[in-house]
């Protein structure tokens, strides 16, 4: 497959957007090419371009060529015969890409039934040997069943092997993996590296991308950044991009407006190496080795050393006085099973067991531990959205009581995981702040607005956000937002439940700076929830870790990192990620 | 990429929002200006002329006691418009009220509403209209209160099943976090994302509550014999139909057309408020 100058120009209410512009590549056969980005970047949009499979209103131009033959321009009853034959999808999500009323085996017999004219039976056989390639166990009975009757996995497998059903040469990828648990998404991995088509492989994880592509094609704001073999451009980035992307460079602000890009290079808004020329010099791939190009014009020698990680790291830490924040045996148990006599319960399951705790002023405490062992639920009854059912929730050394009055929530604030659903959509974001600063008078009235300027000014934002709906926003202006509403409670501790679990690298980078800063100037204590150990070690001072409802290490970060003592913890510390490494870690 | 089979659509959409809503600014100029434009009084009887042909003097014609067929349609439009725009109204502002509140409290509360919600609309509803008349009196009030109590639970469940789901949201639990009362968490933050479902659903119900006024004037049950209404002339037409058949087709037609206008503009606003909500 050969592309050349691909361009993609949506035309929506606000006017032309370009979704992609000049992009090109080559994918020998066989070969496999990781697309990486952030959302937005005209990923998604490249790879349904490649199959015609965008809506009318969308223009596409360049050059598609498979084996010879353009595709673009094609009829679309000739692309129909391509897709699924020649070039297959598989994309994100196989509960909704596989029909849930027909059986598995049906759906990934109908291809070839229909492009090659099979029989039922041959089409049959051949879709039981498909499964069986995809290292099913029991593939004659897995083919009689529906999607819903399989785990993700299987799924996805089945998903693949629908692909597969007309040996396609190029499969085209769209997230294959995020929706599976990462085991599962190993074996995947394994697969789709064995079918022996070319691979366009779309994904924001870079670590797949790393294992299984041989080049990769950076985007950002619809264009190519950077191409070239993979090894090559982890290990030695040339686009300050790439390099935000790999989680070495911090990315300050927002994606560029995409209406009205701006001139020249569209990073240079939110790069540390920008200079004059870079708003002028005229968007071009420069060679920067021998397979490689970078569009960035400082590119031609590895980049400078500047400020690769970020110049806050923690404060003194911990400091005199009563804590903020205590947890004193905290226990929760939900309700158990009925005992036959009414409104009588057994007890039920122990979620939280004698958790202690405890968060000193301008301290950023990490609290990890896997799925279900009781973080967010810990988080609820700490803010008082669960009752716990034994043990005390201290604030300033003062025990919060059963009941909470507003003066008592406001003290300490929840920040959630996803800002789309922490925000009130029908609420613009100036009626929300100014709500909660007179509801608690904590401003006058007339004192209102510019508290609310400075409030989003503290998070980063500026003052256009005032007059938006949350949908207005994106997902990292909104989680910004959301910090900014729990500041405006003046609160004495701020949790934060996986904050920075539903934003892309370059911003989920931007948001923790934010985090420290917010501490280093207002003083304010931060419980920061996550799975991600990574993140808990470049953060936090100290580090609770949980395991089955209880807290089987809490220490300094240093020191759980350095010398875990328990066995769950070392089983953590062991399961992290790894990205291919990069100059930065250095 | 959905983004723009969006646009399209609502594009496509507007287009039958305009329709919509000139049929019905049609209908309300109508019941407006009836006064003005009719040729003649809703009660104006010439029993010498009855039964006439459509004429110039009489566009469709006159009834079996002469009255002028054009300008009984167009004094009923006043009618039937206010009775089923009031009725409808007053449902939907009650149903969401009951469903917000059933929703949002849960616990017994929620279950005792919900039965009552659950006995309301297990009785056949043109009986449930009878009795409550029976009770009330006949007349505009007991009808728009009849149509009200018997058309309330539809809205109500839906209120409470938008409330339910809203609930589980963060934005909820952020309000309340807040330190915000459960008053305003309700009526500040949990309405504004809930009113608009029943908005929708209000445009289609006007048309349903002219229905059943028209049905209970067909059936002589509700306003006075002579009082210029849709269902009642279509009723009173039927004796004709082999001679006079635009007796009866006119108002039918003159609800048909207004179902028609009320659907579209009910369309169009789904798609304006899923719109404004970006949802």
């Amino acid at each position: 497959m050969r592309v050349r100058d691909l361009t993609v120009t949506l035309r929506t209410a606000q006017g032309d957007l370009r979704a992609a512009e000049h992009v090109a590549f080559d994918l020998p056969a066989g070969q496999a090419l990781g697309l990486v980005g952030e959302s937005g970047a005209g990923k998604s949009t490249v790879l349904r371009a490649l199959l015609g499979l965008l809506p009318r209103d969308a223009t596409v131009t360049g050059s598609v060529r498979l084996g010879g033959r353009e595709l673009i321009g094609l009829p679309d009853r000739e692309l129909a015969r391509l897709r699924g034959g020649r070039v297959a999808l598989i994309s994100q999500n196989p509960a909704t890409a596989l029909d849930p009323i027909r059986r598995v085996g049906g759906q990934i017999a109908e291809r070839p039934m229909a492009l090659f004219g099979w029989s039922r039976a041959k089409a049959r056989d051949r879709a039981i040997e498909l499964l069986r390639l995809m290292e099913i166990a029991d593939p004659e009975q897995v083919a009689g069943r529906y999607p819903f009757q399989l785990s993700g996995g299987i799924r996805q497998r089945v998903l693949i092997a629908t692909a597969l059903a007309c040996e396609p040469a190029v499969l085209l990828c769209d997230e294959p993996t995020s929706a599976l648990d990462v085991a599962t998404q190993e074996r995947v991995l394994g697969l789709l590296g064995t079918t022996g088509a070319a691979l366009v492989l779309v994904s924001h994880d870079l670590a797949v991308v790393g294992r299984l592509c041989g080049s990769v094609l950076v985007m950002y704001a619809g264009r190519v950044v950077e191409r070239g073999p993979v090894d090559e451009v982890f290990a030695d980035p040339r686009h300050p991009y790439t390099r935000a992307l790999l989680g070495s460079l911090p990315v300050p602000g927002e994606p560029p407006d995409r209406f009205r890009p701006p001139s020249g290079c569209r990073f240079r808004t939110g790069c540390a190496l920008a200079e004059q020329r870079c708003a002028s010099l005229p968007y071009r791939l420069i060679p920067a080795g021998p397979r490689r190009d970078t569009a960035c014009v400082h590119a031609t020698a590895p980049l400078p050393g500047v400020p690769l990680t970020r110049a806050v790291r923690r404060t003194s830490g911990a400091s005199a006085g009563p804590p903020v924040l205590e947890v004193r045996g905290l226990v929760m148990e939900f309700p158990g099973a009925p005992t036959g006599r009414p409104f009588a319960r057994r007890p039920g399951p122990r979620v939280l067991d004698r958790i202690d705790l405890h968060l000193d002023r301008a301290e950023i405490l990490g609290l990890v531990g896997e799925s279900g062992c009781g973080k967010s639920t810990l988080a609820g009854c700490i803010v008082g959205l669960h009752r716990p059912t034994g043990g005390e929730v201290l604030v300033a050394g003062r025990p919060m009581p059963r009941h909470r009055g507003a003066g008592d929530r406001r003290r300490i604030q929840l920040v959630f995981q996803d800002p789309a659903s922490a925000l009130n959509p029908a609420r613009r974001i100036d009626g929300m702040l100014a709500e909660l600063l007179l509801v608690h008078g904590l401003a006058p009235r007339h004192e209102v607005r510019p508290r609310s300027v400075e409030l989003l000014r503290s998070v980063g934002l500026d003052t256009s956000v005032l007059g938006a709906y949350p949908r207005a926003l994106s997902v990292g202006q909104q989680q910004r937002v959301s910090l900014a509403r729990a500041l405006a409670l003046e609160p004495a501790a701020i949790i934060a439940d996986e904050i920075v679990s539903a934003l892309d690298v370059p911003i989920r980078a931007s948001v923790l700076d934010l985090l420290v800063e917010l501490r280093a100037r207002l003083g304010v204590a931060i419980l920061f929830i996550s799975h991600d150990l990574a993140v808990v070690r470049q953060l936090c001072d100290r580090v609770a870790v949980m395991h089955r409802g209880r807290i089987v290490e809490l220490d300094r970060v240093d020191a759980v990192f350095a010398r875990p003592r328990h066995p769950h913890t070392r089983r953590l510390l062991a399961a992290i990620p790894t990205l291919p490494s990069t100059p930065a870690d250095e | 990429m959905s983004d723009i089979a969006t646009v399209r659509r609502r594009r496509v959409r507007s287009t039958g929002l305009l329709i919509g809503v000139a049929i019905v600014g049609g209908y309300l100029l109508a019941a407006l200006f009836a006064p003005w434009i009719a040729p003649a009084g809703p009660h104006e009887l010439n029993v010498a002329d009855a039964l006439a042909r459509p004429s110039a003097e009489h566009p469709l014609g006159t009834d079996d006691l002469g009255r002028d067929v054009l300008s009984r349609l167009l004094y009923a439009a006043r009618v039937d418009l206010a009775l089923g725009v009031a009725a409808a109204v007053t449902a939907y502002v009650l149903g969401t009220m009951v469903g917000l509140v059933s929703g949002y409290a849960g616990g017994w509360l929620d279950l005792v509403l919900t039965r009552v919600m659950d006995v309301v609309q297990t009785m056949p509803v043109i009986v449930t209209i009878m009795i409550l008349l029976l009770v009330i009196g006949r007349g505009p009030v007991g009808i728009v209160v009849a149509l009200a109590l018997a058309g309330w639970v539809g809205y109500a469940r839906l209120a409470r099943g938008t409330v339910l789901a809203a609930r589980n949201l963060d934005y909820v639990a952020a309000a309340r976090l807040a330190g915000l009362g459960h008053r305003r968490v309700l009526l500040r933050h949990v309405l504004p994302n809930v009113w608009t479902h029943g908005v929708v659903f209000l445009a289609s119900d006007i048309v349903a509550s002219v229905g059943a006024i028209a049905t209970m004037g067909y059936l002589g049950i509700g306003l006075e014999v002579s009082a210029p209404e849709w269902g009642r002339m279509i009723s009173a037409g039927q004796a004709f139909l082999a001679t006079n058949w635009w007796l009866s087709v006119a108002p039918g037609l003159a609800i048909v057309v207004l179902g028609l206008g009320l659907a579209l503009v009910s369309d169009g606003l789904t798609d304006r408020l899923t719109d404004r909500l970006g949802r």
